[in-house]
């Protein structure tokens, strides 16, 4: 569902490592409870794709850290002058004798010049094992597989097979969401599509009484469908399978022409070419050219293939089917329906209004994608509990770029001094300008008098003579600025991508600093939310724009197709979209509300146009309240969806539709014959 | 009586003292530092008493440590005292035969009575190797712990 850059954003992201983690935790602090985790490591371990994550251990990273020790932990003193050279060996020394303690003498910086680098205060060990929280011990992998979606199950059937045998542990991947969410989307597409199937089908039935036509039907939507699908596939390889659902509601849709040709019994009687239901038809299918302009995959999608679709099955229902020698069956009831009560047409106009006018200051629009998604409670669950107990709640996903690792180095460190609570990998790494301040320092620090004082007074305090000649070296003092390469970064275990010209690498930081450190040039949020977020506000103008141009479109063939009648038949429209905003007011309208609420608004205008037929009044209306139950039906059945999207689209016909029913019923009609 | 008597003898050998003679080479002095003391578990935490060759003891518990010594103990953060942290952790680990809590730390080879301890990337700029010398009851016997720096500490048990 993303676009341009975004989309190349995204799949940059997830070739980083806090994507591939994954995190397993034992519960519990006992000696039995680390057994188990370690249990647990070395079968995991075992696996190809799963493997545990050990920086501390990796050997040219530590090399690295020995040889540029100085250069990348802060100084105790500011120079050597602040030190008194005797009085702090004799300290190491009465340390060495009488100390209980072990005292360890480090040759390289026998002073303790060197700040030494603790382990950050959130982290937690015990036993040698990290903890998380209070829950137990944690074990920290990463999982090496492809990322299409057959290599995913393999790996989540692999791992949940080795842990279903481990009781009291939690585990988690950012990859779970998409093996189980594509399971359930799957799962629910399916019950959606024989569900609206089976309805559909009962439906058809039961209004033709005719099993020769709704063979025929059968047949016309089935192949509108397939064309529908050949033609989107083959513009777009990756078809959602929103689209997918929607291809199935969509044939409620043109089931209408059939409806209207055949309650007005031109498939029995040669009555020539039916102008309302073209003139339906045609609308609808500008509308939806109009709308395939957004340009959003998804909007795309299903507007290629509703006009792919429309157009089929209107060509078999205007013009194949009045050649079937279809028998027409008379309506139920040859009574007109009568209202118990009727609202005048300007009334609802006026409520109409009053509702869309409220609605610009009350309706709340929601642009997080991920609430279109399948809501996987209990994963969503689960990486929470991680994600608060390594404090990395809230805490958002970045892409740092560079033209050079030089850069990217730099670049990580600006953010690191930005926010100081963030996680930025590779910020450990010494940046060119820390080199050339840390080297200046050096210089200035005099370490040849310490030197000199160290050869001098290690005899006469108690240490080994010379012992200290090769404290403060060369190799420490002076080692050349590292020639970083990508892959002496990755083989540090940091991830490095080059990608059209660029380096790039990520950071993790806090909530607050999002705003400025984002409006740096060389960042950008790897946020899936923000990443789709960006799209759907760059498509926004877009879907202003063209679905003015639809409203306009609407209203203009509805003025020259219902001239005078206009107002009655433009309450098809508005009242339907006055319905839908007011249900704005108390749920956050998304993208697939508002398209569906365009989509209710080009069904709607057929209404507007076919109620404008005073002589066919009778069979208009059955023909109305037929298709109205069939796009129920079709379009309905999605609020029994789990995936919000589906859900969005099943709830805005819901309502439309009963706006539309509620005015065929209860609108009063001018210049209607009874 | 013969009740009490069992559980006497059950709780000396489940809280047993373990008495040993650690010898501590410190090759910046090119000397040897011999000590005498004694050994215990409470509530898994590690209480080392020296007794030469001064009396001082070394409580280590799961976020701090403590040094006794003429009825004045001192408390210390293991930040202050990280060294102080790992080598409380590895020696507890080793006498407890818990090598599952070194495995991050070390590559562990055992050889008959003897288990190598391989110092990982993340130890070396402290320590090469570690050696424990095992009797026939699998009761560690010896423990010698050779340092980056060339010290060498030796840590013989000797009940």
């Amino acid at each position: 569902m993303l676009t341009g850059e975004d989309k190349k954003f995204y799949q940059l992201s997830e070739k980083f490592s806090y994507v591939k983690t994954f995190l397993v935790s034992v519960e519990g602090f006992e000696k039995k409870d680390l057994k188990r985790l370690k249990k647990i490591k070395k079968e995991l371990s075992k696996h190809p794709e799963i493997t545990i994550n050990n920086q501390i251990n990796n050997k040219q990273f530590q090399q690295f850290k020995k040889t540029y020790n100085l250069y990348l932990n802060d100084l105790n003193y500011e120079s050597s002058d602040q030190l008194n050279t005797k009085k702090e060996l004799e300290k190491i020394y009465k340390k060495m004798v009488a100390s209980p303690f072990y005292f360890n003498l480090n040759l390289n910086d026998p002073l303790g010049i060197i700040k030494k680098d603790g382990i950050p205060k959130d982290i937690k060990f015990k036993n040698g094992n990290l903890l998380l929280g209070d829950y137990g011990y944690l074990a920290i992998f990463s999982i090496e597989s492809k990322t299409d979606e057959k290599s995913r199950i393999k790996i989540y059937n692999d791992i949940h097979t080795i842990l279903a045998k481990y009781d009291n542990i939690k585990f988690f991947s950012s990859i779970f969401f998409y093996v189980e969410n594509s399971k359930e989307i799957q799962a629910d597409v399916k019950k959606i599509i024989m569900a609206s199937m089976v309805l559909l089908g009962i439906l058809y039935l039961v209004f033709l009484r005719n099993i020769y036509l709704f063979v025929n039907i059968a047949v016309t939507l089935v192949t509108s469908v397939i064309i529908g699908q050949i033609v989107v596939t083959y513009i777009f390889p990756q078809t959602s399978v929103i689209a997918l659902v929607f291809s199935t509601a969509i044939t409620s849709v043109s089931i209408d022409y059939m409806f209207h040709h055949y309650l007005h019994n031109y498939y029995n009687k040669k009555l020539g070419f039916n102008k309302a239901v073209f003139y339906g038809f045609l609308t609808t299918v500008t509308a939806f050219i109009l709308i395939s302009f957004i340009n959003f995959p998804l909007i795309e999608q299903i507007s290629i293939f509703t006009i792919v679709s429309l157009i089929v099955a209107y060509v078999h229902f205007a013009f194949v089917y009045p050649h079937l020698k279809i028998k027409h069956k008379e309506p139920y009831s040859k009574e007109n329906y009568k209202s118990p009560f009727t609202v005048k047409g300007y009334k609802i106009l006026v409520f109409s209004i009053i509702i869309v006018v409220i609605s610009l200051f009350y309706t709340k629009f929601d642009f997080n994608i991920k609430n279109l998604d399948y809501q996987n409670k209990d994963l969503i669950s689960t990486e929470k509990f991680f994600k608060s107990n390594l404090n990395q709640d809230e805490k958002a996903s970045i892409l740092i770029t560079g033209s050079s690792c030089d850069e990217v180095i730099a670049h990580a460190k600006i953010i690191k001094s930005m926010d100081k609570h963030s996680t930025v990998p590779i910020s450990s790494l010494l940046s060119q300008k820390e080199y050339i301040n840390k080297l200046q320092k050096i210089k200035e620090f005099n370490f040849i008098k310490l030197k000199d004082e160290l050869n001098l007074l290690d005899s006469n305090i108690g240490f080994k003579n010379d012992y200290f000649k090769n404290s403060y070296d060369d190799k420490l003092l002076y080692p050349p600025y590292p020639k970083y390469t990508p892959k002496m970064i990755q083989d540090f275990g940091f991830d490095l991508v080059y990608y059209e010209n660029k380096y790039i690498t990520y950071a993790m930081i806090s909530p607050n600093k999002i705003d400025e450190i984002l409006a740096l040039e060389f960042t950008r949020s790897a946020q899936s939310k923000v990443l789709f977020e960006n799209s759907l506000k760059k498509v926004y103008n877009e879907l202003v724009l063209f679905g003015g141009l639809t409203l306009l479109l609407i209203i203009s063939i509805l003025t020259m197709v219902t001239k005078k009648r206009f107002l009655q038949a433009f309450t098809y429209i508005l009242f339907p979209a006055s319905l839908i905003l007011c249900y704005g007011w108390f749920i956050p309208l998304n993208i697939m509300h508002i398209f569906m609420a365009f989509v209710i608004m080009a069904i709607g205008i057929d209404y507007g146009i076919y109620m404008n037929e005073p002589t066919l009044s009778h069979n208009t209306t059955l023909a109305i309240i037929f298709s109205l139950i069939s796009t129920f039906a079709g379009f309905g059945v999605l609020v029994i969806s789990g995936i919000n999207s589906l859900f969005s689209i099943g709830i805005t016909a819901v309502i439309g539709v009963a706006g539309i029913l509620f005015l065929l019923l209860f609108q009063k009609r001018t210049n209607h014959k009874t | 009586m013969r009740y009490l008597l069992f559980i006497s003898i059950l709780y000396s050998a489940v809280f047993a003292d373990i008495h040993f003679k650690e010898t501590r080479y410190m090759a910046a002095l090119n000397l040897d530092r011999p000590m005498l003391g004694s050994l215990k578990f409470q509530d898994d935490n590690m209480i080392i008493t020296y007794t030469k060759p001064t009396l001082e003891t070394i409580s280590y518990y799961d976020d701090k440590l403590t040094i006794t010594n003429d009825d004045n103990t001192k408390e210390y953060s293991f930040e202050e005292y990280p060294q102080a942290q790992y080598m409380g952790l590895i020696l507890k680990a080793i006498l407890q035969n818990n090598y599952t809590s070194l495995d991050e730390f070390f590559e562990i080879k055992k050889e008959n009575k003897q288990v190598i301890l391989d110092a990982k990337a993340s130890l070396y700029s402290t320590i090469t190797y570690i050696t424990i010398d095992k009797d026939d009851k699998n009761n560690v016997t010896k423990i010698i712990i050779d340092m980056s720096n060339k010290d060498l500490i030796t840590i013989e048990i000797i009940n």
